[in-house]
């Protein structure tokens, strides 16, 4: 017997427990057990091979989901569709498994194309739409359009000067209607009077579980004669978000912008919102101030915000990523983002340097399809600023004549400064 | 609400399409085979092994998957200490097709748990359905795919269930056993009526008792849930079989000629006849 004990001493190290004895006639069989066995015990050999792609991206999607509370049915729903993309799919990485698994639409503002008649913004109090519709404003401004504002929020304190001040910034030109027949008779008017305006026409924010103001908000869109853009806030709990989108989708929203992206973390309800009613993500608001440009709903970014607050991958798929430069994770992306991202690579370093390496780093031109909006061309280009970084404020200084800037922008980003 | 006319780059109006029901998407895969208990202690790891190990005989590949993740004990009951198990799948440190490793006495695969891993005893959703897919997948490389199920009917086992087609119930003569294999049954049933259950009794007195014991079980089904399910085998009190578990090793091995192995050779033979007839 003490010969027995020192072999599972040798064997299993000091903590093992003798569970069971068996007297086997001249001999003795004795079954220990123990937590954890010591380093180099190898019974059966398995061989650890690196993980390949394909097996990291699907733990990685594994991770997002449970990070970002994802209802059960939800996570069951998504590992599902992920198990039927082709192998391709997969090999290319989260960005990849995005593009098939939601839907995008990206608004593409730009010098050389048309753009949209008209765009309306509808959803719950709060959600942002006065500030997403003023951003809008600025992304049409950059691509030299002709944004015109209407507002038809004429009940809540504030929401008009909040809207007209944004439009006196801006020198765009503001309408406000009171009512679905005002509504209709001023577009009438205006589209004839100015054909080449794109008008931002923002709702009263609605309860969308109210009969009475989905019934007003329904006038509304009537009188617009185009369904609207849902705009819902991030960080809010998943189902209740769906229950949002579904409501607002009965009212033909087909488009989907999220806002507060800054403020929150988990983004189980633009995840869930987006995969059920098969929304086509249109633009991401991420800060309340206007200078924080619009990011365009594509995969690219919103990989970048699900992934940017996640713990970092596991050291074997890192290894895999230094290996392979067009690494397939969105996760390493980012290497100059603060943990609020703005989406923009840092000036002057963003087109020389990252671009041509990482095929993950959001720079100007691969967000937005104005080639020519350079700093150095073009003064207007104050929007490519980071305000989470204080070199770009100096930057702005040095670079951007503030002069022709709308005077409420610039006080803005010199208290930023 | 009249239709609205699409003027440009705003989207005309569409109602929501109905949302599809996981089971609707999932076909379940006809080679894999739950083997459950609701109870625990009837001898559903060992049947797994056993009859996996009798399959391997006849040149069948078979996957025995530890699917009573938090207490998982394949590796216990074949005294083996594998490297790899789901756990280190599912941390991402070896793939699914790493972790599998064969059991060379008997020549049959296993994919083990982990005994005593908190992580694996609550797996979220999205990694309970990722460990499903991948034995959808890795499905279409073995003959059959057993589920170890754990007992209970929680998170896990209600996940994995969908998938399989067939459902092998051990129980036992206990009142507890039974009713448990029937509340198992009933809600197994229920979520996925796809799936055929096989009785089989497993420490019965005698061939004619586990007859009984299986009307008994069949009776009560056909009256409560109008199901009758029927028998898959009979296995027979064996005092080998307890020295076999002692011992951690397959009963195939050491007591090739005893009665429980005999038992279990009629059911894997149904097993093999039931894959030659064509679907």
């Amino acid at each position: 017997m003490d010969e027995a004990l020192k072999m599972i001493r040798d064997q299993m190290g000091s903590d093992a427990m003798i569970i069971s004895t068996l007297n086997e006639g001249d001999r003795l069989r004795v079954t220990a057990a123990c937590d954890k066995l010591p380093e180099k015990k190898n019974v059966v050999a398995v061989p650890q091979k690196p993980l390949v792609n394909v097996d990291a991206v699907k733990n990685r999607l594994c991770q997002i989901i449970a990070y970002h509370s994802l209802s059960a049915q939800d996570s069951e729903a998504l590992i599902t569709a992920l198990y039927k993309l082709p192998r391709s799919t997969l090999e290319n990485g989260l960005e990849g498994i995005f593009e098939a698994l939601f839907n995008f639409n990206p608004f593409a503002f730009s010098k050389t194309s048309a753009p949209p008649k008209q765009i309306m913004l509808a959803g719950p109090v709060g959600a942002g739409k006065t500030v997403t519709l003023a951003k809008l404003a600025i992304e049409l401004l950059l691509a030299e359009k002709k944004p015109v504002i209407l507002s038809c929020d004429v009940l809540k304190a504030g929401a008009l000067e909040q809207l007209q001040a944004y439009a006196r910034a801006l020198q765009v030109d503001s309408y406000t209607c009171s009512s679905p027949q005002e509504l209709e008779q001023t577009l009438e008017r205006l589209q004839n009077q100015i054909p080449q305006a794109t008008f931002l026409i923002d709702t009263p924010g609605v309860n969308p579980f109210n009969t009475a103001e989905i019934q007003q908000l329904t006038q509304f869109i009537l009188a617009s004669k185009l369904a609207p853009i849902m705009v819902l806030p991030a960080g809010c709990d998943p189902l209740e978000t769906l229950d949002h989108a579904l409501a607002l989708k009965d009212l033909g929203c087909t488009k989907f912008i999220t806002t507060r992206m800054d403020a929150a973390r988990r983004y189980g309800g633009l995840l869930s919102a987006l995969f059920n009613e098969h929304l086509d993500l249109y633009a991401l608001s991420a800060g309340p101030e206007i200078a924080n440009r619009l990011h365009p709903g594509s995969a690219k970014t919103l990989v970048h915000f699900v992934t940017s607050s996640l713990p970092e991958p596991t050291q074997e798929l890192q290894k895999e990523n230094e290996n392979t430069p067009a690494n397939s994770f969105g996760t390493v992306a980012f290497p100059a983002c603060p943990p609020s991202p703005s989406g923009f690579a840092p000036q002057g370093q963003s087109n020389q340097e990252q671009s041509p390496h990482n095929p993950h780093c959001l720079t100007k031109d691969s967000l937005h399809t104005s080639p020519t909006f350079n700093t150095s061309q073009d003064p207007t280009a104050f929007a490519d600023i980071d305000p989470w970084s204080s070199q770009q404020s100096n930057n702005l200084k040095k670079d951007i004549s503030v002069s022709d800037l709308p005077q409420w922008l610039v006080k803005s980003l010199e208290r930023r400064a | 609400m009249s239709p609205l006319s699409p003027l440009s780059d705003a989207s005309p109006l569409k109602t929501s399409p109905s949302r599809k029901t996981v089971n609707e998407l999932l076909p379940p895969a006809e080679n894999i085979i739950l083997i459950a208990s609701g109870k625990g202690g009837v001898g559903k790891t060992w049947f797994s092994i056993s009859l996996a190990h009798l399959l391997a005989q006849k040149s069948k590949r078979i996957l025995v998957f530890d699917g009573d993740l938090g207490l998982a004990n394949i590796d216990i009951q074949l005294g083996l200490t594998p490297e790899s198990d789901l756990g280190s799948v599912l941390e991402g440190t070896v793939s699914f097709d790493d972790a599998i490793f064969t059991y060379s006495p008997a020549g049959f695969d296993i994919l083990a748990g982990r005994s005593g891993s908190g992580a694996l005893a609550q797996l979220d959703f999205a990694q309970l359905t990722r460990i499903r897919e991948e034995l959808r997948l890795q499905a279409l490389r073995y003959d059959w795919v057993f589920i170890d199920l754990g007992a209970g009917i929680g998170g896990t086992v209600r996940s994995l269930t969908p998938i399989a087609s067939k459902c092998l119930l051990i129980i036992n003569d206990e009142p507890t056993a039974i009713t448990d294999g029937y509340a198992f049954l009933k809600v197994t049933r229920r979520t996925c009526p796809h799936i055929d259950f096989e009785i089989v009794i497993n420490q019965a007195d005698s061939e004619h008792a586990g007859q009984e014991t299986f009307e008994g079980f069949a009776r009560v089904c056909e009256r409560f849930i109008n199901y009758k399910p029927t028998l898959g085998g009979i296995i027979r009190r064996d005092p080998h079989v307890k020295d076999a578990i002692r011992n951690q090793t397959s009963i195939v091995t050491r007591f090739p000629e005893s009665t429980a192995v005999k038992d279990l050779a009629k059911i894997s033979s149904k097993l093999v006849n039931l894959q030659k007839q064509p679907a």
